[in-house]
């Protein structure tokens, strides 16, 4: 990308400012009565980090990423970007921030370079920038061959990457990423992660991630939110949630299919045995006793109900099965 | 001066996207616009055998804007109620982009999407009836300014019905209430008396009558009258459909 950053952003300690952010769907005692979608949120976003949120459906990141974004309204609270009330100046999210949403549904008519083109035009870039910018964005995501076929036309790979072509024209000091990798072939979402990192370490643009592929992304997150119900469970620096749990091992647990029946009531006699997926389980295990743990978990199992096990440290995945209680599911979010 | 720039490119990329939007739908917006028409003027060439200058003039002029009914009304409703629904609305929220151009370019896009429909149909309709019209700078005025009034009720009802379903149906009915309450095809003084006080309210009323009162070059104070109720309605409508469109969800 070798556009020149378009607008600079005021210097300031923080990019985004959240305080006691809530939100409930629906009027008068409809919303009173609802659960909200997201409930006394605050935290700070520094500029040049890469912060990630994560949570199951449900747990209210999209609200979060939509009310950031200026596209729903906190019930209470307040969003600054920049030191500015975007309530108040909301110029400042169009100015400062590239948002890319969970299912792009705007320019479907378009082909993806004319999209592309119109978004960095748009945005303030001169004509031949912005077409310049579009040709080498549809090179460098590997979309030469489809550069003249209508968006809707695209699979949704191919799709997805029209949105993050879309989302990087113009350079803003500023992305919000909903599930940037969906549908994306392992090479693709490898060359996202890459293209983020060097975004993010070059320009020194601030990148907040909605993603569930957390293990990928747990490579270029520095600090996280882990949402559960509408709420901020946890936050830190990936490496401090970690070592809040890092008394704990990981011991992996893929079962026979045919075996599962065997081995699933020793595995429901340990606390901290959860099912990832079926025939997939994972036991937290204390650090200090792992060995003799471990040794007990597997012979509670048995060996030949197994089809295989690992065992490793803690990942971002048990950071959030730790303070959610339950594995990341592979859902939209709300 | 940097300000009047920025909305003039603002305004072109907006118009210009929703061109391309059309590029592939065009062929089905045509048909779509003359299918009414061509069916009107057969009809009615069957039943009245098509002597009457009067009646084949209310028939040309009505069915122009019986084919904007069809497309421009419908079709602004229509787009208006996707882009809420959808989340297109969403993308343009989150550029730099002023929504009254928003409004301006869908409903330009329509114009320029119908202009060959509404056309068409007053050369089918000269060619039907053999009848020689005025095609004048006053027309050329007049078909736009005939769309963005029907445009503007499209994207009303596009803005503020709860949902996609419910404002295409509102927008059926509306098509209909504006071809039978308003004197488009049928002479106002032949419309029970109520319905004449009420066709006063719809913009299609002073559309058709401006527009026969252009094909026939009569340029008498009503034309004026006309003329400037379209004027000042397209540019409320506009303002009110900007002002009525939600960026944020409340």
């Amino acid at each position: 990308m070798s556009q020149t950053p378009f607008v600079a952003p005021p210097t300031t300690e923080t990019v985004y400012g959240i305080e006691h952010l809530t939100k409930r769907y629906g009027r008068g005692k409809a919303a009173q009565s609802t659960r909200p979608a997201n409930q006394d949120i605050s935290l700070q976003i520094v500029p040049g980090e890469i912060f990630g949120l994560l949570g199951s459906n449900g747990a209210g990141k999209s609200t979060l990423i939509r009310q950031m974004v200026n596209l729903v309204a906190p019930s209470e609270g307040r969003i600054t970007l920049f030191g500015y009330d975007i309530a108040r100046k909301p110029d400042a999210v169009t100015r400062y921030v590239a948002y890319m949403p969970q299912k792009p549904t705007a320019l479907l008519d378009l082909t993806a370079e004319e999209a592309i083109y119109f978004t960095g035009h748009l945005r303030g870039m001169s004509r031949a920038d912005a077409k310049k910018a579009a040709a080498q964005l549809v090179q460098e995501w590997g979309l030469g061959e489809v550069r003249n076929k209508a968006v809707r036309h695209l699979s949704g790979g191919q799709n997805r990457l029209v949105g993050l072509a879309i989302t990087l024209v113009a350079d803003r000091p500023v992305m919000i990423l909903d599930e940037p990798t969906n549908e994306l072939d392992p090479s693709f979402r490898r060359q996202v992660w890459d293209s983020l990192k060097e975004l993010n370490n070059q320009r020194g643009t601030t990148i907040i991630l909605v993603t569930h592929n957390i293990q990928e992304a747990e490579q270029i997150i520095g600090r996280v939110a882990i949402m559960s119900q509408g709420r901020v469970v946890g936050l830190g620096r990936v490496g401090e949630l970690k070592e809040k749990i890092d008394r704990s091992v990981r011991l992996e647990l893929f079962l026979k299919p045919e075996r599962a029946e065997l081995a699933e009531p020793a595995l429901h006699s340990f606390e901290n045995a959860r099912e990832l997926k079926p025939n997939q389980w994972i036991v937290l295990v204390p650090r200090d006793n792992a060995e003799d743990d471990i040794h007990r978990i597997l012979s509670g199992v048995r060996l030949e109900n197994l089809e295989d096990f690992r065992v490793h440290t803690a990942t971002l995945e048990d950071v959030y099965m730790a303070y959610t209680g339950r594995a990341i599911e592979d859902e939209e979010g709300v | 001066m940097v300000a009047t720039r920025r909305f003039v490119l603002n305004f072109w990329d907006l118009f210009v996207i929703q061109l391309a939007n059309w590029r592939w739908s065009w062929p089905a917006t045509l048909i779509n616009g003359l299918l009414v028409p061509l069916t009107t003027f057969f009809f009615f060439k069957m039943i009245t055998s098509g002597d009457s200058t009067q009646i084949n003039l209310y028939l040309i002029s009505g069915n122009i804007i019986v084919s904007l009914l069809f497309t421009t009304m419908y079709g602004t409703c229509a787009r208006f109620a996707f882009m809420r629904t959808f989340g297109v609305l969403d993308y343009y929220a989150t550029l730099p982009v002023y929504k009254p151009l928003l409004v301006l370019a869908v409903n330009c896009g329509f114009l320029v999407l119908t202009l060959p429909t509404a056309f068409l149909t007053l050369l089918l309709g000269e060619w039907f009836f053999s009848l020689q019209v005025s095609v004048n700078p006053t027309f050329i005025i007049l078909v736009p300014l005939a769309s963005f009034s029907l445009s503007a009720v499209g994207a009303f009802v596009g803005v503020v019905a709860p949902n996609f379903d419910t404002a295409t149906t509102i927008s059926g009915i509306l098509q209909f209430v504006f071809m039978g309450a308003s004197p488009v095809l049928i002479p106002a003084e032949r419309l029970p008396e109520i319905v004449q006080w009420f066709s006063y309210l719809l913009p299609s009323t002073y559309a058709a009558d401006a527009l026969r009162l252009s094909l026939t070059e009569q340029y008498s104070g009503r034309f004026f009258l006309d003329l400037a109720f379209l004027i000042i309605f397209d540019l409320a409508a506009m303002i009110f459909v900007a002002s009525k469109m939600e960026w944020r969800q409340g």
